[in-house]
């Protein structure tokens, strides 16, 4: 195997055959260093990006049912990427739609491909500090409260039954930079 | 379903469930597999429909009409593969990466061993499995860490544990699948993972992460 990451495995054929409106699927017929050929298949949708916001000794999390997985969930705020965007802006903007919070700051904490195994999907994760408040302004499917968590229970709370990887991943790469 | 014989190395792909009970829930982390909550109805968000909207040999995805708390109902989509297994496999003070080509991302990626969990498959076993397939190592011990779901839509969780107690031996590569074990010393881990240059690395993040958070490499 190359270990040159410009090396590309040939693709004969791309093709999108699904479509929602908020993700494309599809595949992509690659020829493999062996010469075999094979359908590579993937679920295409918008950047994410989660907030780590910080308000004093607490962060600021969100309570809402995810339908998708029928769970009550308690997370970091997160969102989509809009065109033009780049993950700050759009982690201040999501965060004061989501939560009323208006940031002074916010920072990239890290960007990476996600579900690598199905996905074409990318998240960012910033962390938002200098916090104001203002007004909530949801969209028609949001459905959630803001809630607030002492950050030395922030990791407990996260790994809680429905644990997520953003929000589990947003926190331990803030402490991990030092900024809880 | 059961899905192509070489797709072993891809978390999501589909598994032969021949040698499991698919329905059991044994060896599952309450709340996963079986018990996952999307297999159950949730009387305050009424689901009038779901469908399957579209077949792959990796994965199933779908769509349900949900009731909103407003009365409306509205289509929500998902994408259900089969849950993923992680393992942070620690060998004479070295974490063990691997590295491979990844069509779907046409990019060279450095993760944690990963693979999919087999119908029925106890995902501690699929974890065995996976990293001696990938890596040729053999644990002694496999020690349960987290087990999350990726996003808020998407039906599947990723099992995570750390390995102790590796012995080195012959990997089990299916045809087409090159992967690579590159060793790096656990206090470079993170920033190894970090160094995103054009390469992938999002199931190595959480998991370094939390296994560096109870002290475990």
């Amino acid at each position: 195997m190359s270990r040159d990451p410009t090396h590309e495995w040939p693709v004969i054929d791309s093709v999108a055959e699904y479509e929602t409106g908020w993700y494309t699927g599809g595949y992509d017929r690659v020829r493999q260093p062996d010469g075999s050929e094979k359908d590579y298949y993937w679920a295409e949708l918008p950047d994410a990006v989660v907030v780590v916001a910080r308000t004093g000794d607490e962060l600021v999390f969100v309570d809402q049912y995810r339908p998708t997985i029928r769970q009550q969930c308690l997370e970091l705020p997160a969102g989509i990427v809009e065109d033009g965007e780049s993950y700050t802006t759009a982690g201040a903007r999501e965060l004061r739609e989501e939560t009323g919070f208006e940031p002074s700051g916010v920072s990239l904490l890290e960007s990476f491909d996600c579900s690598t195994g199905v996905l074409r999907h990318r998240r960012g994760i910033v962390f938002a500090e200098g916090l104001t408040p203002t007004e909530q302004d949801l969209d028609d499917n949001e459905f959630l409260s803001v809630t607030t968590v002492p950050i030395e229970d922030a990791l407990d709370v996260a790994r809680r039954e429905p644990a997520n990887d953003a929000t589990i991943e947003g926190i331990l790469l803030a402490q991990a930079e030092d900024l809880l | 379903m059961t899905g192509p014989a070489d797709e072993g190395e891809d978390e999501g792909a589909a598994a032969d469930s021949e040698d499991h009970d698919a329905a059991s829930n044994e060896g599952y982390p309450p709340g996963t597999g079986p018990g996952a909550p999307w297999t159950t109805d949730d009387p305050a968000w009424p689901v009038h429909e779901t469908a399957v909207t579209w077949e792959t040999p990796f994965f199933t995805a779908g769509r349900d009409v949900v009731e909103r708390p407003s009365g409306e109902r509205a289509d929500y989509y998902w994408l259900d593969p089969a849950d993923a297994a992680t393992i942070v496999a620690v060998d004479d003070g070295d974490v063990l990466f691997v590295e491979q080509y990844r069509p779907r991302h046409k990019t060279t990626t450095l993760e944690l061993p990963t693979g999919g969990v087999d119908a029925g498959e106890p995902p501690r076993e699929a974890a065995r499995r996976e990293l001696r397939e990938e890596t040729g190592y053999s644990a002694d011990s496999l020690t349960h860490l987290e087990s999350y779901v990726p996003s808020g839509w998407l039906r599947y969780h990723r099992h995570v544990f750390v390995a102790d107690g590796l012995t080195p031996g012959e990997t089990a590569m299916d045809d087409g699948e090159a992967i690579e074990t590159v060793r790096v010393p656990a206090a470079d881990a993170l920033s190894r993972a970090r160094a995103t240059d054009g390469e992938v690395m999002e199931n190595a993040l959480t998991p370094l992460l939390l296994a560096q958070a109870e002290g475990r490499c």
